[in-house]
């Protein structure tokens, strides 16, 4: 299980749910704290203080389009892109439903290639690195933009969930030996359309030849403490939406745990796709598409 | 030193030609007639991009002598500074850009043979090594066998072979397969190895695997890239083609392989042209990829036989 080939012939899905509810906008990291005048109420939370820094929708926006970069040029080829994977991306907030900006705005999977021909918009930010000479340089980097950050409206997850299997199903009725959808879920973790457990099980139960959709949660947090990612157990999440996001994910097969150990995380046996105010960069580089050295950096 | 190399290649399944991204040096069969000899395979990257162009650049440095199995990581500094001069001049799309920093990858087995003069009358009237790869169609050579048989005597020397990767060298002498380099068993291969990057600073850890040995006429050398490796030394652990070589020749139906086709062989001048083992070839990786046997990659052999 879990070994079907990933090619242009065989594609894989990746469906990416992303958490727009107005609790997003909450600050990820805040700095400049300052108490309100007066309270304020938004998504049935109560806030008494200012700060600045990003927030967890505009981090959330930077992880998708990260992995999406990422997805691009793993798939990147001197002549073009491969159509190794097919990307959707679901918003959840005021409604639900695809989230890609630009001209993809609507689609609800797209490959690869189309995604990397069509980013919204392409930012310049600049970006730390080695001067070769024990120094850093500031260096000028493209950035482009898939999705943009939102929050607006509830956490309506369940609703995300029931769309996800939606598309799943019909992806797998499409292709029935293809290697298992991956669906990755980024959230605050506060469901506002009940116990998204039960949903989320109907998601991994769909099942190609090759075994059941694999479901992995990114939970972006304001709370200060160290990021966690791959754990094989719930008992140093002491958010309880962490503690249920990570109950929701599947158990990372063996070779992903191989591939995980490889990129230097501490993946134990029986580690989940679960990441806790980390990024899941690496979940990636979990999908083979053929020969990766390991000196590739 | 009379040597014949037979080159061999097929890409993987469902991609273009063009998509080929091992290499091979002789890239067609041929057959040699000197002192030395250095022949290699190198298997490029599907997650590095030009690796393609690496992969062939290494295999030709092997052939013309400027990337030698004794001193691997001499050559690869002045085949990287090469790249780096090419690289500049390149456009590259923005998605293949960090890549191309990063630098192309690929496996790379590369062996050179030395002759040692020798006036000893042959050993054996018969090379039971042409038998033991009797067992498939398209490895088949009795032809040949009999070129080795009446020669005038039996011709010895030194092989040395270099590797960095999952690429493959068999030595064969009869029966036995005297050595696998660098990797012994099925299990030491996976998808992620470590490779020769067009770009880094690793020359000194490049000549760790190397293997010398000695050769004399009627030997079999095989250079295999990883998916036609693996599968080679599945059999071997199986046992399989030890099974049926006694029955050999008699029952070569009991052979899981392709029927037989006529040996046909072409001699032009100068070197040898085998295009019916070439398709022969590519229709039996097909079969086994049908039977799921060998993982669905560019598949690429150098059979290299010591007359």
């Amino acid at each position: 299980m879990y070994t079907a080939e990933i090619s242009r012939n065989n594609p894989a899905m990746i469906l990416f749910l992303l958490d727009q509810s107005g609790s997003m906008d909450e600050i990820f990291d805040p700095e400049n704290i300052q108490a309100m005048k007066k309270p304020k109420v938004v998504d049935g939370k109560t806030y008494t203080h200012t700060a600045s820094g990003p927030t967890k929708a505009e981090e959330l926006a930077d992880a998708i389009n990260k992995l999406l970069q990422t997805l691009c040029i793993k798939c990147g080829k001197e002549e073009g892109v491969r159509d190794y994977f097919h990307i959707g991306v679901i918003g959840y907030g005021t409604q639900v439903g695809p989230a890609f900006a630009g001209s993809l705005a609507g689609r609800e999977l797209v490959p690869i290639s189309e995604v990397e021909g069509n980013p919204a918009r392409i930012e310049t930010r600049t970006k730390k690195v080695s001067d070769g000479a024990g120094g850093l340089i500031e260096l000028d980097v493209k950035f482009r933009i898939w999705f943009e950050a939102e929050a607006n409206g509830g956490t309506p997850m369940c609703a995300a969930l029931q769309e996800a299997r939606r598309i799943v199903q019909g992806w797998l009725s499409i292709h029935p030996n293809c290697f298992p959808p991956v669906v990755i879920n980024i959230t605050d973790g506060e469901s506002s359309d009940g116990d998204p457990g039960s949903a989320a099980a109907s998601v991994r139960t769909l099942a190609s030849s090759d075994g059941e959709t694999l479901f992995f949660n990114l939970h972006l947090s304001a709370q200060k403490t160290r990021p966690i990612t791959f754990p094989s157990s719930d008992a140093d999440l002491l958010d309880p939406y962490a503690k249920s996001l990570f109950q929701m994910s599947s158990p990372l097969t063996t070779d992903m745990i191989s591939v995980a150990k490889q990129e230097g995380f501490n993946a134990a046996e029986g580690a989940r796709g679960f990441a806790f105010n980390a990024n899941l960069q690496v979940a990636i580089q979990f999908l083979d598409i053929g020969t990766r050295p390991s000196n590739l950096r | 030193m009379k040597i014949l190399a037979e080159s061999f290649w097929i890409q993987k399944r469902g991609n273009l030609l063009k998509e080929y991204e091992d290499a091979a040096c002789p890239r067609e069969s041929r057959k040699y007639e000197q002192s030395c000899v250095r022949l290699a395979v190198a298997d490029g990257a599907t997650e590095s991009v030009f690796a393609k162009r690496w992969a062939k650049q290494l295999v030709d440095a092997v052939g013309n002598d400027e990337l030698l199995p004794s001193n691997l990581s001499e050559g690869v500094a002045r085949l990287r500074a090469e790249w780096h001069k090419w690289l500049a001049g390149e456009t590259i799309p923005w998605y293949a850009e960090e890549k191309a920093r990063q630098g192309a990858f690929a496996a790379l087995v590369a062996l050179e043979f030395t002759a040692v003069e020798s006036v000893r009358p042959p050993e054996e009237k018969r090379l039971a090594g042409w038998y033991w790869f009797d067992l498939s169609s398209w490895f088949c050579c009795r032809g040949l066998a009999g070129t080795a048989e009446e020669s005038d005597g039996v011709q010895e020397g030194n092989w040395h072979a270099a590797a960095v990767g999952d690429s493959c060298l068999f030595h064969v002498r009869g029966e036995n397969v005297l050595e696998r380099f660098p990797l012994d068993n099925p299990e030491a291969f996976d998808n992620r190895p470590f490779l020769l990057s067009s770009v880094g600073a690793d020359e000194k850890c490049l000549n760790e695997k190397n293997l010398k040995g000695t050769w004399k006429s009627g030997d079999n050398f095989y250079l295999m890239t990883d998916a036609l490796a693996c599968w080679f030394l599945k059999h071997l652990d199986a046992g399989s083609l030890a099974d049926v070589q006694g029955d050999f020749p008699s029952t070569p139906e009991t052979v899981d392989f392709p029927a037989v086709v006529p040996d046909t062989t072409v001699v032009v001048e100068g070197g040898f042209v085998s295009t019916t083992k070439t398709d022969r070839f590519r229709m039996w990786v097909e079969s086994l990829r049908d039977k799921g046997m060998i993982r669905n990659d560019d598949c690429t052999l150098i059979r290299i036989k010591l007359l």
